[in-house]
């Protein structure tokens, strides 16, 4: 055995990540468990590495701006990897309003999860057939309905117009997009950005 | 545990980036550190999916979508060696001032511990992200990054130690 008061790492040191990880055998942890009743330093290094590896794994998820999903979508759906000149430009501008987002109506209502769903006399939409909208919203989980029509009783609590497109988010795919407001908001106005 | 339908496909990249966009952006987003280049990498990343490059086999989707990433990424550094913070990977307890943090406002995150990841050397970074933010098996990272179990469980514990110097290192 090494003497502990150097530097030098204990042979047992490699294995105590292992150990964290449940990733050795029962001899071998059998092995370091009782190495470790016997070595303060090495049980100090145990405890230290695994507050490292707690905190690690603690670390807070990221979802990326609903403005990135809406360009991503479009330049993966349209074969462009990010080293290409569109990508980057796109990428550069960083604004929804360079996306290729053509004959959407005028005005989008989007629905925060819990409100409302789909109009019932709503037929799905398709945005202008194969654009960004429509790939967004596939990719976002969204549907994206017709406002219903003139006296459809089913749109009474929602102020549309004729040729209004109803983004409904309630059902929602992408992680912490249903349940957060402020990626619903950021969401929503890179959608009206885009429309306005 | 039921057979798998008939139509085991290959899922769609819409799928991966609908049902595990946020897992793929925080993978992405520890092994590039930064926003810009996450965005990169998860575009790329989806990319080969949707090219069918990506030799899905029914098992640890998770796994398998963190391998492309990872592939992604260290193809994109062997082309590019664009790391921005770098020191000097075999010493693993020397550790050099964290990056200043970025403009954005995240006093609520553990900054000093994620610049520590992003300063990480990338045969270290990969592994700790790999092992502790995508979740895999030491089996699975070895398949991921094409090394031995022995090198995972090896790069694991020395990129901790990395890390714990970091954060012990410094004012808190």
């Amino acid at each position: 055995m090494i003497d502990q008061t150097t530097s030098t790492p204990c042979p047992w040191d490699e294995l105590i990540s292992a150990l964290l990880d449940g990733e050795l055998d029962e001899t071998e942890a059998q092995a370091l468990e009782a190495h470790l009743a016997d070595h303060a330093e090495c049980r100090s290094e145990l405890d230290e590495l695994a507050r490292v590896r707690q905190r690690v794994r603690t670390l807070p998820m990221r979802s990326g701006t609903p403005a990135f999903w809406l360009r991503v979508v479009d330049d993966v759906a349209s074969d462009r990897p990010s080293s290409s000149p569109t990508a980057q430009d796109r990428a550069a501008v960083a604004s929804p309003a360079r996306l290729r987002w053509a004959s959407v109506a005028a005005s989008v209502v989007i629905l925060a999860a819990g409100i409302a769903g789909t109009r019932g006399g709503g037929a799905p939409a398709t945005p202008g057939s194969g654009t960004t909208a429509s790939r967004a919203a596939v990719i976002a989980g969204i549907t994206a309905t017709r406002a219903p029509a003139e006296g459809d009783s089913a749109g009474e609590d929602v102020n549309v117009g004729d040729g209004t497109v109803v983004v409904d988010v309630t059902s929602t795919t992408i992680p912490g997009l249903g349940s957060d407001p402020e990626w619903l908001q950021e969401l929503a106005d890179a959608i009206n950005d885009v429309l306005n | 545990m039921s057979l798998p339908p008939v139509t085991d496909a290959i899922p769609t990249w819409e799928d991966v980036a609908r049902t595990h966009g946020r897992f793929l952006y925080t993978v992405a987003y520890r092994l590039t550190g930064n926003d810009d280049d996450a965005q990169d990498l998860v575009q790329d990343t989806l990319l080969r999916v949707r090219r069918g490059l990506a030799g899905y086999q029914p098992g640890n989707f998770e796994a398998w979508l963190a391998r492309i990433c990872t592939n992604v990424f260290l193809d994109d550094v062997r082309r590019r060696r664009r790391r921005p913070v770098g020191f000097l990977p075999d010493d693993p307890d020397r550790v050099m001032t964290p990056a200043p943090a970025a403009d954005e406002a995240s006093t609520m995150l553990p900054r000093d511990l994620e610049l520590a990841v992003a300063g990480l050397p990338d045969e270290f970074r990969t592994a700790v992200v790999l092992c502790d933010v995508a979740g895999l098996s030491y089996e699975d990272i070895a398949i991921a990054l094409g090394i031995p179990v022995g090198t995972v469980r090896s790069r694991i514990h020395r990129g901790r130690k990395i890390l714990r110097a970091a954060l012990t290192g410094m004012p808190r």
